[in-house]
């Protein structure tokens, strides 16, 4: 059962210089307990969506143009700031991608770890900063008696992501938005972060959105994938149909670029691919990645490639798809055993 | 922090050596005697004096008598001001100035600080645009023009308010205004400025994002981190205002020492701006320091351990 479903969202910034198209009509759902990776080159729209979610990007300059946002059914879309805050830190939490500066420099980690239990719970402050503490043992932080009251400058990157989740989970919500949350960190921490994020999703039954740079961490974290390209998903499923069924072109550069050598725990970042994305301020009329793709064809350049559903969950955006289109081989993807 | 402040207080020795050092000798590159402006007196008498003042000797030897006498705590006499000594002219100036320096400040640092932060919260509206004028305008119009205008308003057209002198409440009230406009203009534009870059940060998303609401997170998130330059400049702003403004106290004619200072350069009254000079020195270290440690209470991050 879906939990969040978003549907043909479009989100843009309305700047000086004109409309930034920054999302283009994304849908995806995500399941109860599960996790939906999102993945995609840099400025593909994946913050952007996510924190739309949220309404955290300010209006102005964001503006949502277009589509609904299903939260347990009901659109929020047309929700006013108030009645998202409460959704915020209670249904909905956010980890951000550097832990070194999402933090509040000037408050003693407790207290913002409190701040949460206090705003949405109805705890006394007393029990409240029990339960601070029992937040701070959950994410593998020892003496939370002593360490609540140092202040963030006092931690590593690794232990203030360790905060941050015990911020995001403090109020029981259920799901974790998680942008980019182990980019900033060192391999072995990454790895430790992504294991606590596992452990808390499987004990509270929590869903969980990860955008990520790291197609291991996919592998490794994943029930179901999107791949966003130039503000549009080209392509959703489970994990297992992205990864051993991939249909989009974008998709197939994705995964023809893991390296030989690769382990699916390394620090990967995605490959490049020859070219850069379009200008979202004046979007190609047809398929975005038209111009690096390898088997464009006339009609990729005149209009947008359709929806094609391989399945309930697999759904690929691409003229490929279309039963005219000529039968291409993907280019040689390299397979990895996952577990 | 015993080391720390052991540390500091060699440092502000140094320092105000150096001070009285640089200075005693620059003034002796100031072209004429103290005694050459006053009442034109005979070359020869103004030798006579010179002589009689010790300021005949060689420059080094003047140097070591004055250092001596000040690691005595004696500052000398004025040249100007006959039989006054430099300490008690200080202690009666200066006690003038510094409560007319806190007045403007009381009044100047909680209004700049409101200013800017309504003006950062109604950016881009009208509040913000009045904001921004009464800031620019505080900035570059001079003080002398503002307190003449008050002057001019309050005292010479509706006679509400005295106009100079310095003998209670009311004649401090156009004095404070006058002085506290500069105040009230740099902070308004320094907390603007500030609030605007602590609300880029993460941090700020990560309050969002935990459903606090808009007041909850400039309260306890925003001001908190805005003020942080706003503390840093507070030492010197502190030290100049209390040490009083030669135009505000020259136009509402207030015995302070602000005046001295200016009046003692122009006199060349040497122990006069030499002693003022140390007194400042002292003054501003002191309070660079108070604030340092403000600072620490402030922002955790250079909280001072060791
Ligand atoms: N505040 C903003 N103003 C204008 N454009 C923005 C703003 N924030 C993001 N964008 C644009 O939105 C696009 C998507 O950004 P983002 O979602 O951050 O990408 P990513 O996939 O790397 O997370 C980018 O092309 C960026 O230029
Ligand atoms: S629609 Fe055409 S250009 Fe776009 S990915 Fe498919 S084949 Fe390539
Ligand atoms: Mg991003």
């Amino acid at each position: 059962m879906s939990i969040l479903e978003v549907k043909d969202l479009r989100v843009s910034f309305h700047t000086y210089a004109g409309k930034v198209q920054a999302v283009r009509g994304v849908s995806f759902s995500v399941d109860k307990g599960k996790t939906l990776a999102i993945v995609g080159e840099s400025g593909c729209g994946k913050s952007v969506t996510v924190q739309t979610i949220m309404k955290l990007t300010p209006t102005p300059p964001a503006f949502i143009e277009e589509g609904s946002i299903l939260y347990e059914g009901t659109d929020i879309v047309g929700y006013s700031e108030k009645q998202m805050q409460k959704l915020r830190g209670k249904e909905f939490s956010m980890i951000f991608q550097d832990p070194m500066t999402s933090l509040n420099p000037t408050m003693r980690v407790g207290r913002q770890i409190n701040e949460n239990i206090l705003k949405h719970m109805t705890l006394s402050s007393k029990e409240a900063t029990k339960r601070t503490m029992e937040m701070m043992r959950l994410v593998g932080i020892a003496n939370p008696e002593i360490n609540m009251l140092r202040y963030p400058h006092t931690y590593s990157g690794g232990m203030r992501q360790r905060i941050m989740i015990a911020m995001g989970m403090a109020a029981n919500p259920k799901i974790l938005f998680a942008d980019e949350p182990t980019t900033a960190l060192d391999v072995t921490t990454q790895s430790q972060i992504l294991d606590l994020i596992n452990d808390l999703k499987k004990q509270f039954q929590m869903a969980v959105v990860l955008i990520t740079h790291n197609l291991g961490v996919v592998a490794r974290m994943a029930d179901s994938v999107a791949v966003m390209y130039a503000g549009k998903v080209v392509e959703t499923g489970t994990a297992r149909e992205v990864f051993y069924e991939p249909k989009h072109p974008y998709t197939w550069g994705l995964l023809n670029s893991i390296p030989d050598t690769a382990n699916m725990n390394g620090n990967r970042e995605l490959p490049a691919i020859p070219g850069t994305p379009p200008d979202l301020f004046a979007p190609p009329k047809g398929c975005a990645f038209a111009a690096r793709c390898p088997y464009a064809m006339k009609a990729c350049i005149k209009a947008q490639p359709e929806e094609t559903c391989l399945s309930d969950t697999h759904k690929v955006s691409c003229h490929l798809l279309d039963p005219r289109a000529p039968k291409v081989e993907p280019y040689h993807v390299k397979r990895q055993k996952t577990e | 922090m015993k080391r720390y402040i052991a540390k500091r207080l060699v440092i502000s020795v140094i320092t105000i050596w150096a001070l009285a050092t640089f200075s005693f000798f620059l003034l002796k590159t100031l072209p004429g005697n103290p005694f050459q402006t006053e009442q034109l007196l005979k070359p020869e008498i103004q030798e006579k004096m010179m002589s009689y003042y010790g300021l005949d000797k060689p420059y080094f030897e003047q140097y070591l008598t004055y250092m001596g006498n000040l690691l005595h705590g004696d500052m000398g006499y004025s040249f100007k001001y006959t039989n006054r000594s430099v300490w008690d002219i200080i202690m009666q100036t200066f006690p003038i100035s510094a409560d007319l320096g806190l007045r403007s400040l009381a009044i100047g640092y909680p209004v700049g600080l409101l200013l800017g932060t309504i003006a950062a919260r109604r950016r881009g509206k009208k509040a913000d645009y009045l904001c921004v004028l009464i800031s620019v305008l505080g900035v570059s119009v001079p003080n002398f023009v503002i307190g003449s205008l008050l002057q001019w308003v309050f005292g010479v057209k509706t006679g509400l308010l005295p106009i100079a002198q310095w003998k209670g409440f009311s004649y401090s009230i156009l004095p404070t205004i006058t002085l506290s406009i500069a105040t009230i203009a740099s902070l308004t534009r320094t907390m603007r400025a500030s609030m605007l870059e602590v609300e880029n940060q993460d941090y700020m998303k990560t309050a969002k994002a935990k459903g606090l609401g808009e007041k909850e997170i400039v309260w306890r998130h925003q001001l908190r981190n805005a003020m942080i330059p706003i503390v840093t400049g507070l030492g010197p702003a502190v030290a100049t205002t209390l040490m009083g403004s030669f135009i505000v106290e020259q136009l509402f004619s207030i015995p302070g020492i602000g005046k001295h200072f200016t009046e003692s350069v122009q006199a060349l009254d040497y122990t006069m701006v030499l002693g003022l000079t140390i007194f400042f020195g002292v003054f501003l270290v002191a309070a660079n320091f108070i604030v340092d440690i403000l600072y620490g209470i402030i922002d955790p991050r250079i909280r001072i351990t060791d």
